[in-house]
């Protein structure tokens, strides 16, 4: 095999699933280092920053960023990190690597789709990034693009000509990506379990990663569409979203007919399962760690299942809670919040049944276990400001406010990301064969865990004040002077989170080098994927979360493993 | 122990179908989705703008629909029977009654075209603008027409490879069975494009 | 082979009914809704039978169909909003 096939067009799931976790990775501290310069900026608007100038020196002629390249560094933030990060990691890397393992298939059902799957990630990401060196720069208009800005070209603003294609294309290219993505998830699990693997018989990760993949089988077809269309308002001169009567920049548009509202209903369509596309995979992988490192079998398995397709169906029906100010009905804003409040009761079952899982368990606080137990802290806490944006009389005040930001980061952003970790932390012996530092592991993890909440706790006090998101600078109005504070505070914590990533990079060069060699097993987990490599199928004859079984000869059992003493 | 149980319990498929059928019906199910979403967009805009125009003819337009729409369902038959012939090993026949697919699917391309050169040239008709200066209802119409003319675009070429391959003996009957899927499929979405965007704007 | 060719015989003649149906001027709500049940059905009938989903198992149907029909059935939720746009001359 040439140097290629193997490590580049490899058709091999391990490798995809390193080629996604590498990928993203990259996007992660992309995605980082934009939000600190945003940070920056935000806290001293009015310094020269010399830096801001190397990066840009148009938009930020004599080190001070201009508002339209601030927003810029939003929209590419937002995007990079739903699209590129949360999204790929928990189902192309993990998923790609250790379902094959867990469910005991060779490899995934359609492994050249694979491959073309990642290659158009990858593809997509290229492009997304291109925006950045373009002429005008990159798009300013967030990660829900909302037209009627985004569909009319360079009239709109720097960035909003070629940008803001280049960013269409790339989500096109992410939406093929995904829908193949999800196809071959849907096989394989359906299709390449081996002899015993029952389906409630199988890992609650693979759960995670099937009902995610559903999901994304029908959200990324709506965005798809949508994405088109947007393409063809920009390129083709038509008006999908673009209504009569518009003057944008002293210039009036002679289009007309269509509805920005339309795109709204078409982007939430999908965004809103996109939320759970992105945290059910850590569901998964946070089920089993507390399990594992509780010596304990998951507690209400076959409830966990059920909440998650609860989870996976109702994200669908709630779309509308994203525009509860759009002057829709009240009478829809009453249907749509109490469906969304709704996600509440099986998002309560998951909760309940992680503290049942722990409860009166042998706990081993390891760094995988401590990530876990972090996600579920995070996860009621940004579940509880759901509650409060979910009602329409509330989301009235609280929309488009930094309310906003610390929610959807609490919920979305850092319990996903903690997931993510805490499956690194327990997968990163199988993908290696090395150990990672457990002493930088756990500076990495109470300075993170603090420094998050440092960091969107107060910005959840900052929009009860009022404070607008998406603006450059507060310096103007009065209202605002009393955040100031509290922002310069928030920017603090940030870089002190931001800097101790650092800390988590390192350790992941470290360990591939200087790390402890870990065995076959590391933590006497039970699943598939611990097993030495072997040429025979596995026939599975128990569950997946067989520990401190009563009468068996040590405390957890293999899903191959009869209970012979 | 019943026979839905084994079925599910691993080791096996459980919907008695290849991976490769499975994996057409989810990508099926998926677009699926994906033309609903423009056949809503079309409603949407359609209710949106209360004068919407109606003006395909009797001749040439719903003529020239109506007959596409049976080369559409007639190459869907001679795709069943290239199944048929697979699965009795009939490697001769299938190739013939595939590329019989192929060809009709070229015949409804052409058609088309000449319908959208006719709509373009005649009634003045494109994309941006028209008589009735609603310019949804060309952006919707070439919008619908052109993402199903591009799958069946596709559609051609993928059944060439898959008559290519199965002429060397290399593809098996799973092979055409989903390129069968996918031009059935095609077929399906005509059957609401024809009588959502012609029949309901015939000229009367 | 013969059962093909007799569902292929109904499918051209229910898409005659359809154009048929065209030209009495029926009202436009109720011409859509009958347009709407002759398409369902014919796509029921390529479902079934050149996509051989009859003889395949109620699994795969189960599987397929009931997300897939309840998602479409939500697509009409856009449907309100269309009545809210500016109208500017």
């Amino acid at each position: 095999m040439s140097f290629l096939s193997r490590y580049i067009f490899s058709t091999n799931h391990k490798t995809i699933g390193i080629q996604y976790f590498v990928l993203a990775l990259t996007a992660a501290l992309l995605g980082t280092a934009l939000s600190v310069l945003m940070r920056l900026h935000l806290t001293y608007p009015e310094a020269k920053i010399r830096l801001f100038e190397i990066l840009w020196p148009n938009a930020a002629a004599g080190g001070v960023m201009t508002p339209e390249l601030y927003l810029s560094l939003m929209t590419m933030h937002g995007t990079i990190m739903v699209f590129f990060v949360l999204t790929t990691v928990p189902q192309g890397g993990f998923g790609n690597f250790f379902l094959p393992l867990q469910i005991g298939a060779e490899d995934m059902a359609f492994p050249r789709i694979n491959m073309l799957s990642f290659w158009a990630t990858a593809l997509a990401f290229l492009v997304l990034c291109s925006a950045f060196v373009v002429e005008g720069g990159a798009p300013l208009a967030g990660w829900t693009a909302y037209p009627p800005l985004s569909a009319v070209g360079s009239i709109a603003g720097p960035g909003m000509g070629k940008g803001m294609t280049l960013w269409v294309v790339s989500i096109a290219l992410f939406c093929a990506a995904s829908l193949m993505g999800a196809i071959n998830f849907i096989t394989t699990i359906l299709e390449m379990r081996t002899r015993g693997m029952s389906l409630f018989r199988m890992p609650l990760t693979c759960w995670a990663w099937l009902v995610t993949a559903l999901i994304s089988l029908f959200a990324f077809a709506v965005l798809f569409a949508a994405g088109i269309l947007l393409l063809l308002d920009r390129e083709a001169g038509t008006s999908f979203f673009l209504p009569a009567g518009l003057v944008i920049n002293d210039r009036i548009l002679d289009r007309k007919g269509g509805s920005p509202l339309l795109w709204q209903h078409l982007f939430w369509f999908f965004g809103h399962p996109e939320v759970y596309i992105a945290i059910l995979p850590g569901m998964g992988v946070v089920s089993t760690v507390l399990s594992v490192f509780s010596r304990k079998p998951v507690f209400g398995y076959r409830a966990m299942v059920w909440a998650m397709l609860a989870i996976g169906f109702l994200g669908f029906l709630v779309w509308g809670h994203h525009m509860f100010i759009s002057g829709m009905s009240p009478y829809s804003s009453l249907a749509f919040s109490v469906l969304t409040l709704a996600i509440g009761v099986p998002s309560a079952v998951k909760t309940f049944n992680w503290l049942g899982t722990i409860l009166g368990g042998r706990l081993h606080l390891e760094t995988a276990m401590l990530w876990a137990l972090a996600f579920v802290s995070v996860f009621v806490t940004g579940g509880l400001s759901g509650i409060a944006l979910g009602q329409p009389a509330l989301d009235m005040y609280f929309h488009d406010t930094y309310f906003v930001v610390g929610h959807f980061h609490i919920i979305m952003g850092v319990a996903a990301v903690f997931s993510i970790l805490a499956g690194t932390f327990y997968w990163w012996p199988k993908m290696t064969g090395r150990m990672l530092s457990e002493t930088l592991g756990r500076v990495h993890f109470y300075v993170t865990f603090l420094g998050v909440y440092a960091v969107f706790i107060p910005m959840h006090f900052a929009g009860i004040v009022g404070n607008p998101r998406r603006y450059s600078d507060f310096g103007q109005f009065e209202f605002l002077k009393d955040v100031q504070g509290l922002h310069k505070f928030i920017t603090h914590a940030a870089f002190l989170t931001a800097a101790v990533q650092l800390l988590f990079i390192f350790n992941l060069i470290w360990s591939l080098y200087r790390g402890k060699k870990a065995g076959d097993n590391p933590w006497n987990a039970t699943t598939l994927e611990w097993l030495p490599p072997s040429h025979q199928p596995h026939i599975v004859v128990r569950g997946a979360y067989d520990y401190s079984v009563p009468g068996a000869r040590r405390d957890f059992l293999m899903q191959n493993e009869s209970n012979g003493q | 122990m019943t026979r839905n149980e084994t079925t599910w319990e691993g080791g096996g498929s459980p919907f008695a179908i290849g991976a490769k059928p499975l994996g057409m019906w989810l990508f099926v199910v998926s677009d699926a989705l994906t033309f609903s979403t423009m056949l809503m967009v079309y409603t949407y805009s359609r209710l949106a703008n209360p004068h919407w125009p109606a003006p395909f003819a009797f001749s040439p337009s719903i003529v020239q629909a109506t007959v596409m729409t049976f080369v559409l369902l007639s190459s869907s038959l001679t795709m069943v029977w290239a199944v048929d012939a697979m699965k009795r090993d009939d490697r001769r026949k299938t190739v013939q009654y595939l590329s019989a697919t192929m060809f009709l699917g070229i015949v409804f391309i052409v058609i088309h075209m000449r319908e959208w050169v006719h709509l373009i040239n005649d009634e003045h008709i494109t994309l941006t603008a028209n008589p009735w200066n609603q310019p949804l209802f060309g952006a919707t119409f070439f919008g619908l027409t052109g993402l199903h003319m591009a799958h069946v675009t596709i559609g051609v070429v993928y059944l060439g490879i898959v008559a290519l391959g199965t002429r060397m003996g290399k593809f098996k009957t799973d092979h055409v069975e989903t390129s069968g899927l996918y031009w059935h499929f095609v077929d399906l979405v005509w059957m609401f494009i024809f009588p959502m965007v012609y029949l309901m704007s015939v000229k009367r | 082979m013969k059962n093909a060719t007799g569902i292929w015989a109904l499918l051209l003649g229910l898409t005659l009914a359809e154009v048929a149906l065209a030209y009495p001027s029926l009202a436009p709500a109720v011409f859509l809704l009958v347009l709407l049940a002759l398409s369902v059905g014919k796509s029921a009938l390529i479902i079934a039978f050149f996509m051989h989903l009859r003889f395949a198992s109620r699994a795969l149907t189960l599987a397929l169909f009931p997300i897939l029909i309840a998602l479409i059935l939500l697509l009409l939720g856009f449907l309100p909003d269309a009545q809210r746009v500016m109208h500017a001359a």
